[in-house]
């Protein structure tokens, strides 16, 4: 079973511009696709396309009373749109984690590193006070850190862009969930540091099994790091398929013309 | 008289308090008009506080930075402020450096108002010239400057700076969050504002293939100091420094083709 089943997705802003005549354009359209267990999905589109409001679609971050949303989103066998907000909370962070776009803003800049970690710790798993700071060092070391105990006790405007990247992981893996979408974490991250990260999801895809959503634009990191793409354009997926296939021989004239801007 | 350069750094050092290393360690550089420097390195190399002691944001605890033959650490607050104008930076974060409650049209002709004390309505007819110019439709003009995307409020940030006509325009990862169509369409629109004004650009990126394409010569930074430094197509052809070569390695992996410098015009 695909631990992931989008069908028919749509998202339409439900409030009208003042003054707008014509309806509102869906930002969202009939978007479907799946997500395997252990698979890492890469979605490559130009800013604005609706990359991100999927993923806070599949988040169910999208306020009811601003957006129709239509469609089924199914985690797990359960549609997460047929949901009350209560059984949401479980979800969110221990079955489906985000990280998302700003490791500068994502992180709050008034609580040490370590203490962010361990607050999703304690949201999602019954684990003992005493043992909270052995478990929130191990994450921090799953995720690429080999010093969590610096890195616990720095705030983050200590730690460097690479260094934050890496607790925004060691958060979202904080409630063992199996789906984690990353929103564009790459941007601002140096192409060593890139080369670490991504290698670092995929030793976490293989010792784990957790899948990923990576959201990105650059083609060659995407083609670097996932299984199979979706490719994004006015809220439409018009391309799917294997990683290096799609990007060495994309069959819709979009993907092209994208990828003919990536040297 | 042989042509001084346009921007001469001379053993500039900063130390940040509580940190134990130094944040730039004797930095020595040159930049001529008309030409692009790009500087790259890991992320806690100094490149962007290289850039803010440049820009007047920071001050360097030692060294000089002459620029058109003034040196910027020692000038009086008075030239300081008359030479702003002339040395831009547009930063990594769009968000944090565009007044919120801006429309795009403000955001773009504010510094005309204040540096140049320009007619209003020429300075919105200049900033709608600018916006097309950068890709925005000129209807966009009196959106508010949030109701925008990363990437179009980047390339706001970017015609603010441009709109001075700065001699020195400092750019700090202000491409990332690019589309690579968009970013291609900057980079054109900014070598030609180099060929035609003869701006120079210090160009803070870690995408090589961008630097590739736009600079003509290469700083690698590590730990505060400049460890290797030469002309673009020399540097990607023959890299002495393990950093470098590690940083080159890298970006190859992460590009479609297989070798970074096969971009190098």
């Amino acid at each position: 079973m695909n631990l992931l089943e989008v069908r028919d997705l749509s998202v339409t802003p439900a409030v009208r511009p003042k003054g707008a005549l014509p309806p509102a354009r869906p930002l969202i359209a009939n978007v479907s696709f799946d997500i395997a267990p252990g698979e890492i999905v890469g979605l490559f589109g130009e800013s604005g396309c609706g990359k991100t409001t999927l993923a806070h679609g599949i988040f169910r971050l999208l306020p009811p009373d601003r957006f129709s949303i239509g469609g089924s989103i199914r985690f797990r066998g359960d549609d997460l749109l047929a949901l009350p907000e209560r059984a949401l909370q479980p979800i969110r962070g221990a079955g489906i984690a985000l990280i998302s776009q700003d490791p500068f803003l994502a992180l709050n800049p008034v609580l040490r590193a370590g203490d962010q970690v361990a607050e999703v710790v304690r949201a999602h798993r019954g684990v003992a006070h005493r043992d909270l700071r052995p478990e929130v060092h191990q994450l921090l070391r799953l995720a690429g850190l080999d010093d969590p105990a610096r890195i616990g006790r720095a705030y983050p405007h200590q730690l460097s862009g690479g260094e934050r990247q890496r607790v925004l992981i060691a958060q979202a893996l904080a409630g063992r969930p199996s789906l984690v979408i990353a929103d564009e974490p790459f941007t601002a991250l140096d192409p060593v540091l890139v080369v670490e990260i991504c290698a670092l999801l995929r030793n976490l895809r293989d010792t784990l099994g957790t899948s990923f959503l990576v959201i990105g634009h650059d083609p060659g990191v995407l083609a670097h790091l996932v299984d199979s793409v979706l490719v994004m354009h006015a809220g439409r997926i018009v391309e799917s398929g294997p990683a290096p296939r799609l990007f060495h021989a994309p069959s819709d004239p979009y993907t092209a013309g994208l990828l003919r801007h990536a040297f | 008289m042989p042509s001084e350069p346009l921007l001469a750094v001379r053993a500039l050092s900063k130390r940040f308090q509580y940190w134990a290393k130094p944040a730039l360690a004797s930095i020595d550089l040159s930049l001529d008009r008309g030409r692009t420097l790009a500087v790259v390195g890991p992320s806690g190399s100094g490149k962007s506080t290289l850039a803010r002691c440049i820009a007047m944001f920071e001050e360097p605890d030692s060294g000089e930075i002459v620029f058109e033959g003034q040196d910027l650490v020692r000038a009086s607050r008075r030239e300081r402020t008359r030479l702003r104008p002339a040395i831009q930076l547009v930063l990594q974060q769009p968000a944090a450096a565009i007044n919120p409650r801006f429309t795009a049209e403000e955001v773009i002709a504010e510094p005309l108002l204040i540096q140049r004390g320009a007619a209003p309505a020429a300075c919105r007819r200049r900033a709608a010239e600018i916006m097309e110019s950068i890709g925005l439709p000129r209807s966009a003009a009196s959106r508010p400057a949030l109701s925008f995307s990363g990437g179009e409020r980047q390339r706001l940030a970017l015609a603010r700076a441009l709109v001075l006509e700065p001699k020195l325009l400092i750019l700090d990862e202000s491409f990332s969050g690019l589309d690579l169509s968009v970013r291609a369409q900057i980079t054109e629109l900014l070598t030609e504002a180099q060929r035609s004004l003869g701006t120079a650009y210090i160009l803070i990126a870690h995408d090589l293939r961008l630097v590739a394409r736009f600079a003509h010569e290469i700083a690698v930074m590590e730990s505060g100091a400049i460890v290797e430094r030469g002309l673009a197509s020399d540097l990607f052809a023959h890299p002495a420094h393990p950093r470098t070569i590690q940083i080159l390695d890298a970006a190859a992996r992460l590009s479609l083709q297989s070798d970074p410098g096969e971009a190098c015009p």
